[in-house]
């Protein structure tokens, strides 16, 4: 990869010189002891860049060099009056004496070269540094998926990310006494514990890590260094991964109180609901039975109304009767008188006065005509006409329509035609 | 070449013997199958027998494509006594030989195959095509044998092929009987008929058919002779062609007796025909003809219409009732595009009518030479600078004269002194004419008016002065306006809507408005008209050039004789010569012989009708309307039908009996189911013809295994025969029926299994009845089509009413306690006994419920019935209701809580659906059928009477807690609905083509 791309790569995606100056803040817990027991630290920062770290040092009263391969960084340094030479790390922690360094740092140096070359410089790095000496090695966190999937390949010139696991074994095997992992540069938000969301679980843990490793030394060197090696630094995959859960299942919990509360209550309403429908359902049942007596008493209103409508029908037709027979009677009598007592002796006493004939005579032609008058009336109603008999069907032709129209058209020439219909 | 093989083979025909029977099969099947592939081969078979011609198509299929294959119908051979109707059926055979239009025909009879002596038909020759003889067989015919019959007969028939004769020419002058209405009649058919016949008689000898009573000295009885109604009738033979104008007035009332028995060439003027039938029945007497009319065009529909509006017009208005006359006719000439939609929307089934379109005859109006143009508007009081507009013809609401006076009266038009409009013609008698009068008399500018009936003279003189005429129509039902004719025909600028024929006119020769137009656009175009001079005048001479080539007489005149001509001879009328041949000697025939051979003839060929026949068995009601589940379906599945039948098919109910074969129609009853006056029809024998369908609605056992024949001949004449299965249960549940029931149902599921299809009222019965064919009947197992259809359940209204004086006690009894209903006859698959048992264990555990059961008591079950009324809970907590009104029975389903149907078997479960429909939630035994019924809302048991308990237990603790199945979601459709369900599964369409 040429030097110029390098260069707009590093424009784009390093970060501004006061953004990774207040990152390496975080080491001064680390640097106090050492300035504390030594009255004139040394330090190599390997890969020094710009020399954000190197003023750091120089400010905290380190007497610090860098080593760089990059001209224009150096130049950059160089600027800013740092002590910083073009050399490559190995090499220069090899032409360096033996225990005369306070502190060895390397940031984000170690993921691109191979792993030989780390170890050699680790072993050389043991070697020159003093008892209770301190090496640096910052590098990416693997741990975070999103950079150990990802974002680690940024940039081309990374090798391969480097577990914590593995680099802590290396400084272990090396020799140095102790060493301190500490997760860095993590969102302030994630702190606390608050509830996360999958994306800060999938790319929230702490993007970079850095070994602290100490040479041994006396217990009193060693213990002033215990409290910065004792704290808790960054955030962990799996915190953030419990934080997560943790918080699902609260939500999960809360959820399945409101569905049993909701299903609880689902039940009252439904006793309720059939308790009412119970209610309705014998509510309707005895209007029904109501209207069942209803409609009996209307029933046996109409029959009474009709039967009383018959009586008085039959109760006319009676009275009705008893005028036609007296009628009947009358005619009958006038067809043929048979004399009661009164006629007799009325007739007996015509003969004898002699005019029996010409009453007679007079008696027969007044009859006649008043039978005349009471022909027109006294004609009997015609016999019912005979119901037509509909149950049967009509014995029509058997032929259908179209034949008919056929028939028809043959009969044509006969003059008798049996009609169209 | 085309040859037909007649075969005069059949079952039952006397004299051959079974032998020379199978011989003859042999020989024509191994003649069909030599034939067929140097010459176009046909077959004709006789269909009298209908099993053996199903089993002779069947032998031929193989051989054959199926359109080769023609059945005919002869006349039954015992019946023909005399000579004369034997020489009537000889005539009738040789018209149904002659409509195949074969170049040779080959007569195969078993009597001359066996060479039994002289054979039994008179020896007979053909005027259309020569008649080959087989020649007889040796027999038994060993297959070499055959084979050389085979080639001797086709030898014969191509030798005979070559003596074919030419057909004759006529001699002379053909004579045309021309009925129509003539001058001085007051019609416009009338004064048309008077410039139409000079043009036909230069081809025919003409003459004149007139109404004697009505007319007796038409004017043109100067040039042509003038014969009444009665002479045509008794000379119809003397005359070559007939022709008739029929129209919608009183002026045809004797054409259509007339066309009945003389058949000719119609003209339809009108389409809509009704008036004209209304007048034949309230004027001249015809006993119940718009009632017939209206039948015979359009079905049941009509009638319910006819007695559903109170005012006959509106019926007539909607219906046309043409289709007696279409029907009889030889070939139809319409006069505008209009007319010809119309009949294909209205008769869409009668595609075989031959018809024709011929313009409006119009005699070119004599140059409108300035001078004569003035002097008739000087004679009209106008001068130069008058403008005229004339509105010509009679006035009445569909000429929309109300509109244009409207216009007139708001434009400038109206305004001007100068302008005038005339309506020449007479103005309406009824109200609508009182309001035209009123509206003239107010007009500010007295310039409009009326002129009454105007004599030709006058309406020439209108027509000659005018400046510019409005034709318009609406609200008509858009039939030929020759007013705008006339107009265009004297060069005079017209203005007309686009209603129904007028449409059609060019629009550089008329100025067209819309049919629904603003009264904007027609002030417009007044203005326009009244203003632009040249556009007038160009216009009005686009008008009389476009009559004057489309219109002229000579060319109309020379469409009518082409028309004339063309249907004379043109296929599909080989009914007429048949009949008038045989006229001659009708009188010999004996009337039962006169009556079969009518039959023959009309069976063989039929008249066109209006739709296809959709023709459903109704055989039961029509005797005995017992009320039973299955009619009350059949009667709601009719009424449904009835309402909407399906696309081109007419619903017509059938009946038929078990004493005699043959259906007729149910025409009586079904008047009377629709409630109109069931007088005016009468119950003929069907006629039916391919495409037509026959569902056998009803459930009946002997009578359909007595029709089977007959529902065999229909079947070989093309109809489509089906029946609907509502349940296999006598078949499956053997037990529960009375003995002897499963042997009938198996019969009658034989006899239908061997017809088209079967629909079944639920997709379980139709999945038993695909096992029982796959048993019984596996060579239908594939042929035999099976659908369902979903029985309908509308919320029915209270047809009986009546309480026993018991309901009062009843009720209270039932309202009292929760209680759990069963409806239906009391029967041993109903599963009455179960639920009894159930309820014993659930009283005698303590449980306060009521069993209530609603239905008379059926058969076998007397020792339930016993049981039931000495039981010690009956009045109390068995409650047995043995006849309930449906009244009642409403009373009864609001107090009760929970519907029980433990059947063993049902068709459907309409029991179920009613109770839900009335809220009830329902308990059901887990068979096939109710499962497709209720789905998930009602709750299920399997098993006997402890199941049952459990799940009434079951049901109460439900109802506790509020969680019953609810079964107001229960899906079911309305009878129309299934109406259609009903059509789709009737009319599927068969995969393959036939």
């Amino acid at each position: 990869m040429s030097a110029p791309f390098y260069r707009a790569f590093e424009d784009k995606h390093r970060g501004s010189r006061e953004l990774i100056r207040s990152r390496l803040e975080i080491y001064v817990s680390f640097l106090e002891p050492l300035l504390q027991q030594n009255a004139q630290p040394v330090a190599i920062d390997i890969g020094c860049g710009r020399g954000e770290w190197l003023e750091l040092l120089r400010d905290h009263g380190f007497t610090a060099r860098g080593v760089d391969l990059d001209e224009s960084m150096l130049q950059a340094c160089r600027e800013r009056g740092l002590d910083a030479a073009r050399s490559e790390g190995l090499a220069t922690l090899k032409g360096t004496p033996s225990e005369s360094l306070a502190l060895i740092s390397a940031f984000h140096v170690v993921e691109h070269i191979r792993f030989e070359e780390l170890q050699a410089i680790v072993t050389e790095a043991l070697r020159v540094l003093i008892p209770g000496g301190l090496l640096i090695l910052e590098t990416p966190n693997s741990e975070n998926i999103e950079v150990g999937t990802s974002r680690f390949y940024l940039d081309p010139s990374h090798v391969r990310p480097i577990p914590q696991q593995l680099l802590a074994f290396v400084v272990d095997h090396a020799g140095f006494e102790r060493h301190k992992v500490m997760r860095l540069q993590e969102a302030v938000e994630l702190h606390g514990a608050s509830p996360v969301s999958l994306m800060s679980v999938l790319g929230g843990v702490s993007p970079d890590y850095a070994i602290v490793a100490q040479k041994h030394a006396s217990t009193e060197i060693l213990h002033a260094h215990d409290l910065a090696f004792s704290r808790e630094y960054g955030l962990s995959l799996s915190t953030l991964a419990q934080r997560y859960d943790q918080h699902h299942a609260l939500a999960q919990a809360q959820l399945d109180e409101v569905i049993a509360r909701a299903g609880a209550g689902e039940q009252e309403l439904r006793k309720l609901i059939a308790i009412v429908e119970a209610q309705a359902r014998q509510a309707k049942a005895s209007v029904a039975a109501l209207e069942a007596r209803v409609a009996l008493l209307e029933q046996q209103e109409t029959q009474t109304l009709e039967r009383l409508q018959d009586i008085d029908g039959r109760r006319l037709v009676a009275s009705r009767a008893s005028l036609r027979e007296r009628l009947r009677a009358i005619r009958h009598f006038l067809r043929h008188p048979r004399p009661g007592p009164v006629v007799r002796r009325l007739s007996r006493v015509a003969k004898m006065l002699g005019i029996h004939g010409p009453m007679r005579g007079i008696y027969l032609r007044m009859r006649g005509f008043v039978l005349a008058r009471l022909r027109p009336q006294s004609v009997q109603p015609a016999a019912p006409a005979p119901t037509p008999d509909t149950s049967s069907v009509p014995p029509s032709a058997e032929l259908s329509d179209d034949a008919r129209s056929v028939w028809n058209q043959l009969n044509m020439q006969t003059k008798n035609k049996q009609g169209v219909d | 070449m085309r040859v037909l093989l007649d075969l005069r083979v059949s079952e039952s025909s006397p004299g051959p013997s079974h032998e020379s029977r199978a011989q003859a099969w042999i020989l024509s099947r191994a003649l069909a199958q030599g034939l067929r592939d140097r010459h176009d081969a046909h077959v004709l078979l006789d269909g009298r027998f209908p099993e053996s011609a199903a089993k002779a198509r069947d032998a031929l299929a193989g051989v054959l494509p199926p359109e080769s294959i023609h059945l005919w119908l002869s006349p039954a051979q015992d019946g023909l006594r005399t000579d004369a109707a034997n020489e009537a059926a000889a005539h009738l055979r040789e018209a149904v030989v002659a409509r195949l239009r074969p170049d040779v025909v080959f007569v195969a009879d078993p009597g001359t195959l066996a060479g039994n002596g002289a054979d039994a038909s008179p020896a007979e020759t053909m005027a259309s095509a020569p008649v080959v003889r087989a020649r007889a067989v040796l027999q038994p015919a060993s297959t070499p044998e055959v084979a050389e019959a085979v080639r001797v007969a086709i030898e014969d028939i191509e030798r005979a092929s070559t003596d074919a004769r030419p057909p004759t020419a006529p001699e002379k002058r053909p004579r045309l009987a021309y009925v129509s209405p003539l001058p001085p009649q007051r019609s416009g058919i009338a004064d048309y008929s008077a410039e139409l016949l000079p043009e036909l008689a230069k081809y025919y000898d003409v003459e004149l058919i007139v109404d004697a009573r009505r007319l007796t000295q038409p004017t043109l009885s100067v040039n042509f002779p003038v014969r009444d109604q009665n002479h045509l009738i008794t000379h119809s033979g003397d005359y070559d062609r007939v022709l008739y104008h029929f129209g919608n007035s009183e002026f045809h009332e004797y054409m259509f007796e007339l066309l009945e028995m003389v058949p000719g060439t119609v003209v339809l003027h009108d389409f809509f025909l009704g008036d004209a039938q209304w007048h034949l029945e309230f004027f001249c007497g015809k006993r119940n003809g718009l009632a017939r009319a209206l039948y015979a065009s359009h079905g049941y529909q009509a009638m319910v219409d006819r007695i559903r509006f109170e005012d006959l017009s509106t019926v007539v208005a909607r219906y046309p009732c043409s289709f007696e006359v279409i029907r009889r006719a030889q070939g139809i000439i319409f006069h505008s595009h209009y007319s010809v939609a119309l009949m294909k929307h209205w008769y869409a089934a009668s595609s075989n009518v031959h018809t024709t379109l011929i313009p409006l005859l119009r005699r070119p109006a004599e140059t409108n030479a300035p001078v004569s143009r003035e002097e008739d508007r000087r004679a009209l009081g106008l001068s130069d600078d008058d403008f005229l507009v004339c509105a010509f013809g009679l006035l009445g609401p569909t000429k929309l004269n109300d509109r244009l006076l409207r216009v007139w009266k708001n434009s400038a038009l109206g305004a001007s002194p100068r302008c005038r409009l005339v309506f020449v013609g007479e103005n309406a008698h009824d109200a609508y004419g009182d309001a035209i009068k009123a509206e003239i008399d107010r007009l500010p500018v007295p310039n409009v008016e009326i002129t009454g009936w105007a004599d030709e003279a006058m309406f020439r003189r209108y027509l000659r002065a005018a400046d510019l005429a409005v034709q318009l129509r609406g609200r008509s039902r858009g039939e030929t306006s020759a007013a705008v004719l006339d107009t265009m025909n004297h060069g005079v600028a017209t203005i007309a809507n686009a209603h129904g024929a007028m449409a059609w006119l060019p629009k550089d020769s008329v100025w067209m408005l819309e049919d629904d137009f603003t009264d904007s656009e027609l002030d417009d175009a007044l203005s326009r008209m009244w203003r632009d001079v040249q556009m007038r005048t160009a216009m009005g001479a686009n008008a009389r050039r476009h009559i004057a080539e489309h219109h002229s007489p000579e060319r109309c005149g020379r469409q009518y004789i082409e028309a004339i001509e063309q249907f004379s001879r043109c296929g599909g009328y080989e009914r007429n010569p048949l009949i008038a041949n045989l006229a001659k000697i009708a009188p010999n025939l004996e009337s039962t012989e006169k009556k079969l051979i009518a039959s023959a003839i009309a069976a063989n060929f039929p008249a066109p009708r209006p739709a296809r026949q959709l023709l459903l068995d109704v055989s039961s009601m029509v005797y005995q309307d017992l009320h039973t589940g299955i009619q009350r379906v059949v009667k709601s599945l009719l009424r449904a039908l009835i309402e909407s039948p399906p696309e081109g098919y007419r619903v017509e109910p059938v009946y038929g009996d078990s004493q005699q074969l043959g259906y007729r129609y149910a025409r009586r009853y079904t008047l009377k189911f629709l409630g109109c006056p069931d007088d005016t029809l009468d119950d003929a024998p069907i006629s039916y013809a391919a495409g037509d369908q026959f569902i056998g609605l009803d459930l009946m056992h002997d009578p359909v295994y007595f029709q089977a024949p007959y529902f065999r001949q229909m079947h070989n004449a093309g109809v489509r025969v089906q029946f609907v299965v509502y349940d296999l249960l006598p078949v499956l549940l053997k037990h529960r029926f009375p003995q002897g029931s499963a042997d009938l149902h198996a019969r009658w599921l034989r006899t239908i299994a061997e017809f088209d299809g079967a629909l079944c009222i639920s997709q379980a019965v139709a999945g038993e009845l695909r096992d029982w064919v796959a048993d019984n009947a596996p060579h239908r197992a594939n042929e035999l089509h099976i659908a369902s259809f979903p029985l309908g359940a509308d919320l029915s209204a209270v047809a009986s009413k009546g309480l026993p004086p018991s309901a009062k006690v009843s009720m209270r009894t039932i309202a009292m306690r929760t209680s759990f209903l069963m409806v239906g006859t009391v029967e041993p698959r109903k599963g009455h006994a179960l639920a009894l048992d159930a309820f014993e264990e659930l009283w005698a555990a303590g449980l306060n419920i009521n069993l209530v059961i609603v239905g008379k008591q059926g058969w076998m079950v007397e020792e339930l019935a016993e049981r039931m009324r000495k039981h010690p809970e009956q009045g109390d907590r068995l409650i047995w209701i043995e006849k309930a009104s449906d009244e009642y029975l409403e009373l009864v389903y609001s107090a009760s809580t929970c519907l029980i149907t433990a059947s063993e078997g049902e068709g459907f479960g309409l029991p179920l659906i009613e109770g839900a429909q009335r809220g009830l939630s329902l308990i059901a035994r887990d068979l096939p059928v109710f499962r497709e019924v209720c789905g998930d809302c009602a709750l299920y048991f399997t098993g006997g009477a402890h199941a049952l308990a459990e799940t009434v237990r079951k049901w109460l603790d439900l109802a506790q807690e509020g969680t019953l199945v609810r079964s107001e979601a229960l899906q079911y459709v309305n009878w129309r609905q299934s109406a259609q369900r009903f059509v789709e599964a009737a009319l599927w369409e068969s995969a393959a083509p036939p």
